[in-house]
């Protein structure tokens, strides 16, 4: 599989399976681990960052997992796809930016990948769609004893996997979920949440966006604490922790409607119609929008669309992936955003045309 | 108004995070915006913002007296400021703080999770495969099918389901 096939591709982890009424997008699960045999990737020299990359591709040979994988060295990429690639959550920002020989191995699929020579040698993550945390850490501890296996892993009785940074310590696990919750920001409730989640040791991001707090409702909720508890344990609790979160959501969600049925449902057709019908859309409206039409769908007011489709629309609206469809020649953000209402446009017209609701698996636009 | 981390650009985002238990908010122009956004977690920050509090720490150990890792030379000086270790080294270098530093992050004082996975001698696929065909002809022989069927399970498993001798399979089926 060529590596523009891979950005054209409707990932399964964004399939809208598993997702709680549309509350629970994603979940990914990540393993921090390095080796021993080099500084941490900040002090390695070059000839050491190289040898890692080596010693992990070797390691990767004998993986089953990664049988099909598609091996990217992050230097020999512009930046147009680098952008892709994190937009895609297969690298994150850090790899994209940083210098120096650094790597990513990935699945087809996109659900298993490792990131070499990131803030630690290896960065192992597995994703899936909704929630499925149990899953997640099942497919990325799988990884993690196949690759372990071929490595000499830097490991100490007393603190476990020895990370760059001691937050990472001990199971090195970062369990995180992309969360939609519309109704309790709608409530004014999200601050309340967010104390209660961080006393808990969860972390909770937003995703940035001018001027706003959490463009499109969404929050990535994760466990904050890796010493201490087994990985089972972490992810008991970020479990118990997203159950009691989509609770208050649904509370929220029914009080809207019992106090503001017509103007939730006016809300949500009138984002539906825009999404529909705009000419220019900024990546910020785009986001306002679809979570309307999310909270719509989760209402159950709007039956037209599914989760699916709604996730591959946001990963394929994005700034690097608009760039990639237009091939060469770089957009203005004015051309982007003409651009970005025309796709959604073009995808709401098909999968109209192909019926009421899409196969759960998302729409290809004709 | 400029970016409250690099001064120089124009901020345009409000930036919410949530650090020692309290909600706080920058002000960021776009580029530093991405550059939080990279920090794995809000963790790191608090893992800076904890080390670098010299108040807190314990006044038994005297930072100038730990010596450098000797591995890869950061000194601990160097750890507090970026926040991060040079090399696994420098746990053990660094060992007399770090029952301390741990306890702030993450309220313990030990590893209980997954052990190490122990590196294992890599066996070369295709002498794997002919080993385990060997194996299933000889359990077909002595008419163990249960075994015989795990074995061509494993067998496909690494074949990525590749046919295998009709004889042993037909002898499976029966």
């Amino acid at each position: 599989m060529t590596l523009s096939e891979v950005i054209h591709q409707a990932p399964g982890w964004l399939n809208g399976a598993q997702d709680q009424q549309g509350m629970v997008i994603s979940c990914r699960a990540r393993l921090a681990r390095n080796l021993e045999t080099a500084p941490f990737p900040s002090r390695a020299t070059a000839a050491e960052r190289d040898k890692v990359i080596e010693q992990v591709c070797g390691a990767a040979r004998y993986s089953r997992r990664l049988q099909a994988a598609i091996f990217l060295p992050i230097e020999s990429l512009d930046n147009n796809t680098r952008q892709a690639l994190v937009e895609r959550h297969l690298i994150s920002p850090a790899l994209a930016d940083s210098q120096g020989q650094r790597a990513v191995l990935f699945e087809c699929d996109e659900s298993l990948g490792v990131m070499i020579n990131e803030e630690d040698h290896l960065r192992l993550q597995a994703m899936a769609p909704g929630l499925q945390a149990e899953e997640v850490w099942r497919q990325v501890g799988a990884l993690d004893d196949e690759l372990g296996a071929g490595l000499n892993y830097a490991h100490s009785q007393r603190w476990g996997y020895l990370t760059a940074c001691p937050t990472n310590t001990g199971t090195g696990l970062r369990i995180s979920l992309l969360i939609h919750l519309p109704a309790l920001v709608l409530a004014e409730q999200m601050e309340r949440v967010l104390r209660g989640l961080t006393q808990l040791s969860f972390t909770v991001r937003g995703f940035y966006g001018e001027g706003t707090q959490a463009v499109g409702n969404l929050f990535q909720v994760s466990n904050q604490v890796t010493l201490g508890l087994s990985e089972e344990a972490i992810v008991e609790g970020l479990v118990e922790v997203t159950g009691q979160l989509i609770g208050f959501e649904r509370d929220a969600q029914e009080m809207l409607m019992t106090e503001a049925a017509a103007q939730v449902e006016d809300k949500a057709w009138r984002a539906f119609g825009l999404l529909s019908n705009a000419r220019v859309l900024s990546s910020q409206e785009f986001m306002n929008l679809l979570s309307a039409v999310r909270l719509g769908c989760s209402l159950g007011l709007i039956k037209e669309l599914n989760s699916g489709f709604m996730n591959q629309l946001m990963i394929v609206t994005q700034p690097f992936h608009l760039q990639s469809e237009a091939g060469s020649g770089e957009l203005t953000p004015e051309e982007r955003d003409i651009r970005r209402a025309a796709l959604v446009r073009q995808r709401i017209a098909a999968l109209r045309k192909d019926g009421p609701i899409g196969n759960p698996e998302g729409s290809e636009a004709a | 108004m400029k970016c409250e981390v690099c001064r120089k650009r124009e901020a345009t985002v409000a930036y919410t995070y949530i650090i020692d238990n309290e909600q706080q908010m920058l002000q960021l122009c776009s580029v530093c915006v991405a550059a939080q956004k990279g920090a794995e977690s809000v963790g790191t920050q608090q893992a800076s913002k904890i080390v670098a509090k010299p108040k807190i720490e314990p006044q038994s150990v005297d930072q100038k007296e730990l010596a450098p890792c000797p591995r890869c030379g950061m000194t601990y000086e160097a750890f507090r400021k970026g926040g991060r270790f040079g090399c696994h080294g420098c746990y053990e270098a660094f060992a007399a703080q770090l029952a301390w530093l741990m306890k702030q992050i993450h309220g313990a004082v030990g590893h209980c999770g997954k052990p190490r996975v122990e590196r294992r001698e890599r066996v070369d696929p295709e002498e794997e495969l002919s080993r385990l065909r060997q194996q299933l002809q000889n359990a077909v022989v002595v008419e163990a099918y249960e075994k015989a069927a795990e074995l061509r399970d494993r067998i496909r498993a690494l074949e990525g389901l590749a046919k295998i001798a009709p004889v042993a399979e037909k002898a499976i089926e029966r």
